[in-house]
């Protein structure tokens, strides 16, 4: 029954946590292996405890954790705390006039957000996680959830050029 | 800036939100609209939630095909005996009722959901500030469709909004004279 309904559970997300994983990633490909990783563990989990109750911010955490993992496995931990994009094709952005700016761009000015600001973006405003559930995948208090999205946005804004002037 | 961030930033992002959620920045907009610096970074995160949304709505989940399912181990369907189909059906519904359970809650037209809100979780019926100032709620200024209330001074000078917000806590914005 436990399999069951950890299987079920991860079956109805599968749609979210593949997107979450792709975003997380910045690639499909690259993704795609993450979700297969995160989908193991979590069926092996729910093969050793059946009774065991899982939510969907445990799901999302087990994506972002072996996300973490596979870097250090690589030995490349200290690149999960680096933006995914960076470089000259984001100085391009800044030219690129708001009122121009396509879906693609507006993604690449969240990729070259740090992971710390990042992830709160992607698990709130994207996947729709409330404050309570983000603190809970990335094991931090919802108050510091809560300053880093302000904080994820203002930084969004700047990037994107939203200037407001009131006369 | 400390990891707490400024607090002023949270609290207008949060109720920028909650504005958003409900279809009425226009109106929250319109209490603010005495405070500049206020209104500033509200515009600022109405707009940042707007191409949120935009960047929400156009990468939608991504679609599961048969390949995927198999190459996670979940495609290859446990195999069930053919004389009981009714343990198939019983799967499927199990199914079919977590995935409504799991995503009923998020139901949601723009991308953040209005969060289980505490059932304590309630708007004030009088606000009384640190320095024993309180403020009743206001008759005049009323949002129609926001989880917000308007408080004043009795002489008028200080004014306040209280909101329930997008993460289900209670925000408030102070406006002093």
């Amino acid at each position: 029954m436990g399999e069951t309904l950890v299987t079920a559970v991860v079956t109805a997300l599968l749609p979210a946590l593949r997107r979450f994983a792709r975003k997380l990633t910045g690639s499909a490909g690259d993704g795609d292996d993450l979700l297969q990783e995160a989908c193991e563990r979590m069926l092996r989990f729910g093969r050793k405890s059946p009774e065991a109750q899982i939510s969907r911010a445990w799901c999302y955490a087990v994506v972002r954790n072996c996300w973490i993992d596979m870097h250090r496995k690589r030995g490349r931990e200290r690149d999960y705390r680096h933006p995914l994009a960076d470089g000259s094709e984001i100085e391009q952005l800044y030219a690129t006039p708001r009122t121009e700016l396509q879906s693609s761009d507006i993604w690449r000015h969240i990729d070259r957000l740090p992971p710390l600001h990042r992830d709160p973006i992607l698990l709130c405003c994207i996947e729709g996680l409330s404050t309570e559930e983000a603190a809970s995948v990335l094991d931090i208090p919802a108050g510091t959830v809560r300053s880093r999205l302000a904080r994820a946005k203002l930084a969004l804004a700047d990037a994107i050029g939203i200037e407001v002037s009131h006369v | 800036m400390s990891e707490q961030g400024e607090p002023r930033d949270e609290i207008v992002s949060l109720v920028a939100a909650c504005a958003v959620d409900h279809d009425e920045p226009a109106a929250v907009r319109a209490l603010l609209r005495p405070e500049a610096d206020l209104l500033q970074l509200y515009d600022r995160f109405i707009q940042v939630e707007g191409v949120m949304r935009r960047a929400s709505a156009e990468a939608p989940p991504a679609e599961i095909d048969a390949a995927l399912l198999a190459r996670l181990g979940l495609g290859r369907a446990a195999p069930v005996p053919r004389a009981r189909p009714w343990l198939v059906a019983a799967s499927l519904a199990a199914a079919a009722v977590i995935a409504l359970g799991l995503w009923q809650p998020w139901a949601r037209p723009a991308a953040y959901r209005l969060a289980g809100a505490p059932v304590e979780t309630t708007l004030p019926d009088a606000l009384t500030l640190a320095d024993g100032e309180q403020l009743l709620p206001s008759a005049g200024v009323k949002p129609e469709h926001l989880p917000c209330r308007i408080f004043a001074a009795t002489n008028g000078t200080t004014l306040a909004i209280s909101c329930i917000a997008s993460d289900g806590t209670r925000q408030t914005i102070l406006m002093e004279p």
